[in-house]
């Protein structure tokens, strides 16, 4: 099948077999947190957030470094399909990053007393995530593919850089953040089931946030072809 | 143990309604460029 061009039709579907195993792997992981994982005697059932706060942010990392990569590879190739997966890993960063910024409050009211503080994490990860809607907004904005490409490349590698800030500043700053009590150079601090659990939805999230991002490429790849199959 | 059940249950739901909403909004878009 060919578009109007001449040129082959993608039709690859959006939603296949892995996408599915990626959101069952989620689900997994949220009946694992809701039935099998104990509550903290300190925080309560508030801190059970921790195992989708966590995971979203590391997703979005992911999902950031998909984007700065493919720009990478955009400038210097001046390939489409590294744009294109630029732009799926930045959509998907807005989305993980998001959800950061809700599920944050949620747990830090409860726990720390407010909603919101200017502590270095939060006002950081505020910032990349202004930044990365820039980004996606920049690409609207601008018509000319090449442009829009180039322009839209450079912010995607500077908000890149933030990743390294946002996991340091609570070595870097005062901050209410508490330090990494699993990713950080010595033993993990967590009881052997949370760890668990922790681990099962860092992997799931990770997962469905790689499905997402390879859709969201599908559907760029088809839209530039002219066609999609959902 | 503290009583905050709601903001836990706040979250996974808010989240849950973002991820199934972004998944809608990629079938979404797919369907209309076809």
């Amino acid at each position: 099948m060919t578009n109007p061009a001449g040129a082959p039709v993608n039709r690859r579907p959006l939603f296949d077999v892995l996408f599915g195993a990626s959101v069952l792997a989620v689900i997994g992981a949220v009946v694992r947190v809701v039935y099998f994982t104990p509550f903290e005697a300190t925080q309560g059932p508030a801190q059970k957030i921790y195992y989708l706060h966590v995971p979203a942010a590391l997703s979005a990392y992911l999902a950031l470094i998909v984007a700065a990569l493919g720009s990478l590879a955009y400038l210097w190739l001046k390939d489409e399909r590294a744009d294109r997966m630029a732009e799926s890993g930045g959509e998907v960063a807005l989305l993980f990053t998001t959800v950061v910024l809700i599920t944050g409050p949620l747990w830090g009211k409860p726990i720390w007393g407010a909603w919101w503080t200017w502590d270095a994490r939060i006002t950081l990860t505020l910032f990349l995530w202004f930044v990365t809607l820039s980004y996606l907004v920049l690409r609207g904005a601008i018509d000319e593919p090449g442009m829009r490409a180039r322009y839209s490349a450079v912010l995607a590698v500077l908000a890149a850089l933030l990743i390294p800030f946002i996991h340091l500043s609570v070595y870097l700053f005062r901050t209410l953040h508490p330090m990494p009590i699993v990713l950080k150079p010595d033993k993990p601090s967590l009881p052997p089931e949370m760890l668990t659990t922790f681990t099962i939805s860092v992997f799931a999230f990770l997962f469905f946030c790689s499905m997402l991002i390879r859709a969201r490429y599908r559907l760029s790849t088809a839209r530039a072809s002219g066609g999609a199959d959902a | 143990m503290p009583d905050n059940g709601g903001y836990y249950h706040a979250a996974y739901i808010i989240a849950s309604a973002l991820y199934v909403g972004y998944t809608a909004s990629l079938w979404w878009r797919a369907k209309r460029s076809r």
